[in-house]
């Protein structure tokens, strides 16, 4: 369950981040007026929003409008300027895999890596070490560094450690087809298998059809602090960007 | 949650302490190797050429020095960029952000720990070898050798979390740190006891307590070197509150800063 309440989010329109010791010890009063200064945009305002568990949440809305700020919000990466977010449940971010990735380390010790960071305990990757690998097909390479892994090798890795740690809600940008044709046919089976499954997804998509097919809520951002929700069937059907 | 974050920290700082003699042909051993090279600089100069002070006892006790200096100066300047370095995992996944510089210390202490055995081995023969003996070393003594490494252990976390989060917002740090470092080797009495009057001692060991720990961690293996000061409770308790305030502090510092830190990273 995901809940926001009167959630404000504003980005600081930076040039270049004003702080040096310098400049903070001989400007200390005017820092605070200059960092009150810099324009700030409004990605959202007052926002209050309830997902429930089993929700397929859609994000639509042009760029720069805020669907990704959502998600990282939900991923607890960055913070909310004011308001409140109340996350239950373990989320897995497919938003970019494989951050913690190292190319000194072999593909075992990078599957624990990043695994752990996920939130996967220690015997659990342990036990699906295997597993893991054989889902990503390349289980000839677990000790290979990842230097000489190809990218849709090192594509496939991760996502595959990132299907392996179970959680309660999964944030997908667009759904991640990773690799060669029967890679890609996985990756999508495993998108539709969570939505069966009747996991909490959150979906950041421009596929105005698809989302229509499967969404529960569509939240469409139309910039500024502006919104429409939409939870109704019906609406849902009929629903299209203006 | 504590669990899962006990084992983020060791999978961490296990595969940090990889990386980082990886590719090496020495590997694990530059961790030896760095303060043994560090020890015969200062032996040569400070004991051969200048005559300070000669002897093996002398040379133990100063590369005995080295190594717990070595481990402070290593585990600060890891954890002086845990955050920096780990941005692109901070910045991308939920995870508390604690486990970095905890990880710093862990890394280090690994090597030490090495580095610690290595010196019981040239202890121990040396004295066989030239004394004929071995050396009885006081239980007493060496409770203060553990509660030493430990008191340098919490100074460490406390300095570790603090100035991660002031890098991450001044990056200036890294060069005053720097030359806390370079200065802290004669602040601290490792190639030489400081002149210090008798009435400014405990003071000093207050201000700096990794000179406290370091003669702590010293005296169960040298008896010419021992100070009086370790046989009182109420340093120790003094020191060990300053650490723990000093660590109190950070997170609360810590705890201000937290939301911000992602923007400045």
């Amino acid at each position: 369950m995901i809940f926001f309440k009167n959630v404000t989010k504003y980005y600081k329109a930076y040039n270049a981040h004003p702080y040096t010791l310098k400049n903070f010890l001989i400007n200390f009063k005017k820092i605070k007026e200059y960092s009150n200064s810099i324009k700030e945009i409004k990605i959202l305002e007052n926002f209050t929003l309830n997902i429930d568990n089993g929700d397929i949440f859609c994000i639509v809305g042009k760029n720069g409008t805020g669907k990704s700020t959502i998600a990282k919000l939900i991923a607890k990466t960055i913070y909310p300027t004011s308001g409140k977010i109340i996350v239950k449940g373990k989320v897995v971010p497919f938003l970019e895999l494989g951050v913690a990735f190292n190319n000194e380390l072999t593909g075992i010790e990078n599957t624990f890596l990043n695994g752990i960071l996920l939130g996967m305990n220690f015997n659990y990757i342990r036990k699906n070490l295997f597993e893991i690998f054989e889902y990503a097909e390349i289980t000839d390479f677990m000790n290979t560094p990842l230097k000489f892994y190809s990218s849709g090798m090192r594509m496939r890795l991760a996502f595959s450690i990132a299907v392996h740690a179970k959680g309660d809600i999964y944030i997908f940008d667009e759904i991640l087809a990773v690799g060669d044709e029967d890679f890609s046919k996985k990756c999508i089976k495993f998108f539709y298998d969570l939505i069966n499954s009747k996991k909490t997804v959150i979906f950041i998509s421009h596929d105005i059809n698809l989302v229509k097919n499967i969404a529960t809520k569509i939240l469409y951002l139309k910039g500024n602090g502006k919104y429409e929700l939409i939870d109704d069937k019906e609406k849902i059907k009929s629903f299209q960007l203006t | 949650m504590i669990r899962n974050n006990i084992e983020k920290i060791i999978v961490i700082s296990l595969l940090d302490l990889k990386l980082k003699y990886q590719g090496s042909f020495f590997g694990l051993l530059w961790s030896f190797m760095k303060p043994l090279l560090m020890f015969i600089v200062y032996f040569s100069i400070f004991g051969l050429i200048l005559k300070l002070n000669t002897g093996f006892e002398y040379a133990l006790s100063l590369f005995l020095g080295v190594l717990v200096w070595n481990y402070f100066a290593e585990a600060t300047s890891l954890g002086l960029n845990s955050f920096i370095g780990k941005a692109g995992i901070i910045t991308k996944l939920y995870v508390n952000k604690l486990i970095f510089p905890i990880s710093a210390l862990l890394t280090s202490f690994y090597s030490f720990l090495v580095n610690l055995t290595i010196f019981f081995i040239i202890y121990f023969t040396t004295h066989i070898i030239l004394n004929k003996t071995i050396p009885r070393i006081n239980v007493m003594d060496l409770s203060f050798f553990f509660l030493g490494i430990l008191l340098i252990s919490l100074l460490i976390l406390g300095l570790n979390i603090m100035l991660a989060c002031l890098n991450t917002f001044f990056r200036d740090f890294q060069q005053i740190w720097e030359l806390v470092l370079t200065y802290g080797v004669f602040l601290t009495p490792i190639i030489f006891p400081l002149p210090i009057p008798e009435k400014y001692k405990t003071l000093y060991y207050y201000i700096n307590p990794l000179a406290f720990a370091l003669e702590a961690i010293k005296s169960p293996f040298f008896d010419k070197y021992k100070i009086r000061e370790i046989y009182s409770i109420s340093i120790w308790i003094k020191e060990f509150f300053i650490c723990v305030f000093l660590i109190i502090f950070s997170l609360i510092v810590y705890n201000f800063l937290k939301k911000k830190i992602v923007n400045y990273l």
